[in-house]
């Protein structure tokens, strides 16, 4: 069977004439990987650079090709970032932490990733202006308001992070409870997760709320990630590919029992049990790899916890009227029982949740691990003997309290693609993206993954080593990569969604906020489409 | 009577400082300044300079004893001339200009296995090191301005280095919780009496090169609420104890620091033990600590230096990989051992700035020196490349000391004929790649 | 076993030598010694470029050794990462001597620049001059330096001696600079003069022992007396724990404390 290509999208027939000819006998060829959320770009991620100077001087590659400069691990530089995932097999990415105030530094760096198209989630969970709309109850006017806000930091989606918590960390307090009311505000986290969810549907975005729930890391907390995603229940489902109506993210940080780090447990049977029995909630994983890393998370509270935790390096970066952040290095280890636990719980989840149309493959990089681990976590979800090699090795009380060792089930590698790739497409709203189909886009990897006859997850080692590096990444119909060296320049597109709307009462409040809150003017706040790389508007530049 | 034919009013963002006020309009009557409005005297004094006659006009070449005037091309060429033929050459300056030439600086930097490093390394650069060594905790200003009840000036001098910065972000601003001054308290913490210590509610005076012991002697205080048994005969116990007192009174309490701090006794040590300190302070209440940023876009150097080579300055490519070491690949330290035989300065003036010992040291050196004002630096040059002022004639991306993005505006079209730093090194760059 | 003297030509500016190391000496031939790769400026060069290279037969040392003459402080990285053998130099040596080095032994017949044994895990340096900044400390972001090995000077250092040092020891026969043992974690800091200011500053573990004078930093405490004798004399030190603002367990045993 041959798969067509010209200009860029799938086709029946070639009409133009010598066309590359690619020999993929034997191989697997896949529609370019997406991952739906890593951090890779941004405010946070140099500040990460900042405090790991140590990472980027023991990590070079790709460094020596013209102006080209690759280093680091967690925190790569952008070519280096671009070539990985590429490398990898993949072809979307999504930023998922946009401070609006520092939209144009996240788009500065995208724009210095190659291959990729890139998406971002813009973070509104402990937004001034929002948390008013609510408590004020102008809700059509808060409509407006994330349409214009998505528009003007050309972002894609919606984020939530601990809703309501980075307001109460910005005086260093946190709210552990989503009924607790947000300090100075009238509201409770369970009343931005509600609105935004709301309105999320109502103007239409392509991909659900992203929720990183309160209490994030914390033992006990699955009880608070159950109560969020009950608290949207009732608003049904979304219209068009993405049906969820809120998307768990890194849900493994999300899903722990227990009431200490001593009586620390799995609730990943709870939370899968509630995806099962609900059709409203997509989820990623969040899997932790036993490895040193970068955490990064607009959740300034867990992150000052975390600091306190380890007794390390600490950064805290909190954004006026928006957000809070945090930045603290950690090394998961097998021999630490929490962490051996929630090495457990992401892998648990993927394995119980029944639909794998609801679930992502994420290591929520750099916070549990880097993307460039993703075969691995395909090769525990395709092999149990390979999990139960690294079971073997891991804390040894934590070992015998765990349910890993009695789920049998294996992914198939179609299952593999669909949690991948078209599930991730799906959930982002760019399902055409990661289809093979004539008149799709075509983006292509192509691995070699040993005898195809046979099945691919009997050998774990051989399956890594051909995920890790696709033989082709083809882009847009282009080949960048070829055995996981960049072959030509080539740029993605940058999706944003939102629009201006003319209204009075609209600009008077935004008005207003800048006038008496922020330290910049507006129109320096919003980010020229000049500023992005190919920007695609997915919904209407101006709306009513 | 004066027909005015064309009165229009630009916004602009105020190139001079960290701060980088993005409110300053500029009155244009027929293309030139009429007026400006608020901006600061060392802003309105920088947006004036596109006026003035004290310019570089010409891309000059140095022969023998003269310096004779070429073509843009021309210079261009014998940039690259010089540049492909160094040994080592150095490209320093960097942070009155914007992102993008940063970005280009540091791609010219890479392929000419050169080292690339900014002002930076003689300002805030122990700062930066001391963010490696334990991490920041900080916040972007409006935080200050919505939040924060005690604010503490330590080693800097606002009202003359930063003068809207108590007005937009700090002591005189206006917040959501703190309406006003009357409910923020100030601390001055400085070797003299400045200005802003003769408003604080606080003014505490340390002896030169003693800030680490202070910072110590009210971190034991403020850790264990009592004096170390063994007390620093630099610090008086009693100014630290009432500074303790507000210190823990206060709900959101924010340090600004300054080259007071960054640049005396052992500077990063200093920051270290502040950054200890802030640390500290959160488990009582929310404290944040923010550098007060010299040049409009030294913040950008660094933060531009971060992302493309994890390195927020002195970055040294000769090896083709890029290498960080403060104290080996800074400038200071480059110069000192002879490692460069070749200086290009960008919006920057090493031979003015520089500590007498090392600037001798560039003697012999080629200098390439690319700048819209004359310098010591261009004075000694054998390359003056001059170009328009950024953020006054051309525009751009710069971040404010605290890290936030704010694109800078050309406020007026020049009539000189020249390039901008971007569009210039844009040209250097590609004659370059093409020669290797 | 083989001898190296390799006699250094001289250069006005510094020459990386990260190849000169007894472990990627072993089994090359004279001629592939010569053409070792060598970096100086943005060039790469060869050996011979920078070495007058002779070879001696093997005579009573049990391990290869290499001889650098002529040595100066422009030769950076000498013996970087070595994990076996000898080298001595005749001479100063430049940044990074020792650096990352994990065994054998690197002799200094003269004084070494800046950051020498810094992060080295194991081995043997003497210092027959003094030491510049940085000795057996950490690069700039590592929250470990030296972790094992023992670095002799017999002359003075600079400052940040074992700064954030997580293992090995130290000895100084004369004075430190300020910053000893700077967020030191682990290991035995032995200075047989005196030191500067801020010794043992922000310090979690680890011991320091001073048979002269030095400041020490508002956050360590006084605990008790210590006897010990040292060159046959008996010294009493003052044994202060640290730094408690760091919450720290560091030790230091000190004759005197300055002002």
């Amino acid at each position: 069977m041959d798969i067509l290509i010209e200009n860029g999208v799938f086709v029946e027939r070639i009409k133009g004439r010598d066309p590359i000819v690619i020999n993929a006998e034997r191989k697997v060829i896949l529609p370019g990987g997406v991952d739906l959320h890593s951090h890779f770009a941004g405010s946070k991620v140099t500040l990460g650079r900042l405090l790991r100077p140590e990472e980027h001087r023991l990590r070079h590659q790709f460094g020596n090709s013209g102006n080209h400069i690759g280093t680091g691990w967690a925190t790569p530089t952008p070519f280096l970032c671009g070539y990985l995932y590429s490398k990898l097999g993949y072809a979307k990415i999504v930023e998922p932490a946009v401070p609006p105030l520092k939209a144009r530094h996240t788009h500065e760096e995208m724009r210095g990733i190659p291959y990729m198209d890139k998406m971002s989630l813009l973070l509104l969970g402990n937004s001034w202006i929002i948390m008013d709309l609510i408590a004020q109850k102008r809700l059509k006017l808060l409509e407006k308001y994330v349409l214009w806000v998505l528009w003007a930091s050309k972002t894609y989606g919606i984020k939530l992070v601990a809703p309501g918590s980075g307001e109460a960390w910005a005086w260093g307090k946190s709210i552990t409870h989503i009924d607790d009311e947000i300090p100075n505000f009238s509201i409770t986290p369970k009343d931005i997760i509600y609105n935004l969810a709301r309105v999320n549907k109502e103007i239409g975005l392509k991909t659900p709320v992203h929720l990183h729930t309160n209490n994030l890391g914390s033992p006990g907390n699955y009880q608070t990630t159950i109560d969020s995603l009950k608290t949207v229940e009732n608003l049904g489902l979304r219209d068009g590919d993405s049906p969820f109506i809120i998307h768990l993210v890194h849900a493994q940080f999300s899903s722990y029992k227990g009431d200490s780090w001593k009586t620390f447990s799995s609730g990943s049977e709870e939370v899968a049990a509630y995806i099962n029995s609900n059709s409203h909630v997509s989820f990623d994983l969040g899997q932790i790899i036993f490895s040193n890393t970068t955490t990064m998370t607009a959740d300034g509270a867990w992150q000052y916890n975390l600091y306190r935790l380890t007794g390390g390096k600490w950064i805290n970066n909190d954004v006026e009227n928006e957000t809070a952040s945090g930045i603290v290095p950690y090394t998961f280890k097998r021999k630490n029982y929490v962490n051996a636990i929630q090495w457990a719980v992401g892998l648990e989840l993927a394995l119980l949740v029944k639909d794998p149309w609801k679930l992502a493959v994420t290591t929520d990089h750099p916070n549990g691990g880097v993307f460039t681990s993703y075969p691995v976590i395909i090769a525990w979800l395709m092999n149990k003997k390979f999990r139960e090699r690294t079971i073997e090795k891991i804390n040894s009380k934590a070992k015998h309290i765990i349910i890993l060792p009695s789920i049998d089930r294996e992914y198939t590698l179609f299952e593999t693609v669909i949690v991948t790739r078209s599930a991730p497409a799906r959930i982002m709203g760019v399902k055409d993206g990661a289809t093979i189909g004539i008149g799709k886009e075509a983006n292509l990897a192509i691995y070699d993954l040993g005898d195809p006859e046979r099945d691919l997850g009997e050998n774990p080692v051989k399956l890594i080593k051909g995920l890790s590096s696709a033989n082709y990444n083809i882009k847009n119909g282009l080949i960048v990569m070829k055995n996981g060296v960049p072959v030509q320049d080539f740029n993605g597109v940058t999706y944003y969604s939102g629009g201006v709307n003319e209204s009075e009462e609209l600009t008077e409040l935004v008005d207003y906020y800048f006038k008496e809150y922020y330290t910049v003017e507006k129109e320096n706040y919003i980010v020229q489409k000049g500023e992005v790389m190919h920007p695609v508007n997915v919904l209407e530049e101006v709306f009513k | 009577m004066k027909i005015i034919v064309n009165r229009i009013i630009v916004k602009a963002t105020c190139p001079y400082c960290g701060c980088l006020c993005d409110d300053v309009e500029v009155t244009l009557e027929d293309g030139e300044i009429y007026s400006i409005k608020n901006a600061c005297p060392l802003g309105r004094m920088k947006i004036n300079s596109a006026t003035s006659n004290v310019r570089n006009l010409k891309y000059l070449i140095k022969s023998g004893n003269d310096k004779i005037e070429v073509t843009v091309d021309e210079a261009v060429e014998e940039t690259a001339n010089l540049l492909l033929s160094a040994d080592k050459p150095i490209l320093y300056g960097w942070s009155n200009t914007s992102c993008e030439a940063q970005r280009l600086g540091l791609k010219i930097a890479k392929i000419l296995r050169g080292v690339w490093d900014n002002t930076t390394s003689v300002c805030h650069g122990t700062a930066a090191i001391a963010t490696a060594e334990s991490g920041i905790p900080s916040a972007t200003l409006g935080e200050v301005k919505n939040r924060a009840d005690l604010i503490i000036y330590w080693g800097s001098n606002p009202l003359e280095a930063h003068p809207r910065h108590f007005k937009r972000y700090s002591y005189y601003s206006k917040g959501r919780f703190v309406s006003n001054n009357a409910r923020r308290k100030m601390i001055v913490i400085d070797v003299r009496e400045t200005s802003a210590a003769r408003l604080a509610d606080k003014f505490i005076q340390v002896k030169p090169n003693s800030d680490y012991k202070v910072i110590s002697t009210l971190h034991h205080i403020i850790k264990f609420g009592e004096p170390p048994e063994r007390k620093a005969a630099e610090v008086n116990i009693n100014d630290l104890m009432e500074a303790a007192k507000l210190i823990k009174e206060a709900k959101f309490g924010v340090v600004f620091f300054g080259l007071g701090l960054t640049m005396t006794g052992y500077g990063y040590c200093n920051l270290d033990a502040l950054y200890s300190l802030i640390r500290e302070l959160n488990r009582f209440s929310k404290w944040v600590t923010i550098p007060m940023r010299g040049h409009y876009n030294v913040t950008g150097a660094n933060i531009v230096a971060s992302y493309m080579t994890g390195f927020p300055f002195a970055v040294d490519f000769s090896t083709g990989k890029p290498y960080y070491n403060p104290g080996e690949t800074t400038i200071i330290d480059l110069l000192y051992h002879n490692e460069c035989d070749l200086l290009m300065s960008v919006a920057a003036d090493p031979l003015g700035t520089l500590p007498g010992e090392v600037v001798s040291k560039t003697i012999g050196m080629k200098i390439i020196a690319q700048d819209p004002f004359p310098t010591p630096t261009t004075e000694a040059a054998d390359i003056v490349l001059p170009t328009l002022i950024c953020g006054v004639e051309t525009g751009g991306t710069a971040y404010r000391m605290d890290g936030v993005p704010i694109p800078l505006k050309p406020i007026l079209k020049s009539r000189l004929n020249l390039l901008s730093d971007e569009e210039l090194l844009k040209k250097i760059l590609e004659r370059i790649s093409w020669r290797r | 076993m083989r001898k190296i003297i390799l006699t250094f030509k001289g250069h006005g500016r510094p020459v990386l030598v990260y190849n000169i190391s007894p472990s990627v000496f072993r089994s090359k031939s004279l001629d592939q010694l010569k053409k070792l790769e060598v970096k100086s400026g943005n060039k790469t060069y060869q050996l011979k470029d920078f070495f007058i290279i002779e070879e001696e037969e093997p005579v009573i040392e049990p391990v290869e050794t290499i001889i650098i003459e002529n040595s100066t402080f422009n030769l950076k990285r000498i013996g970087e990462k070595m994990d076996t053998g000898r080298i001595v130099v005749n001479g100063d040596a430049g940044m990074h001597l020792g650096a990352y080095m994990k065994g054998g032994e690197i002799i200094v017949n003269g004084s070494v620049d800046d950051w020498c044994g810094a992060e080295m895990s194991g081995g043997m340096i003497n210092i027959l001059e003094n030491a510049g900044n940085f000795l057996g400390a950490n690069y700039i972001g590592s929250l470990e330096g030296m972790r094992g090995g023992v670095i002799k000077v017999e002359g003075s250092t600079k400052d940040f001696t074992g700064m954030r040092m997580a293992g090995g020891a130290i000895i100084v026969k004369r004075n430190c600079g300020s910053f000893l043992g700077y967020y030191m974690v682990n290991g035995e800091i032995t200075v047989e003069a005196s030191s500067g200011s801020e010794t043992g500053s922000r310090m979690r573990g680890g011991v320091i022992n001073i048979y002269g004078s030095a400041e020490i930093g508002v956050g360590f405490k006084k605990v008790g007396l210590n006897y010990i004798t040292s060159e046959g004399k008996k010294l009493t030190l003052h044994v202060f724990r640290g730094d408690s603002i760091e919450s720290g367990e560091g030790e230091i045993r000190i004759r005197e404390v300055s002002k």
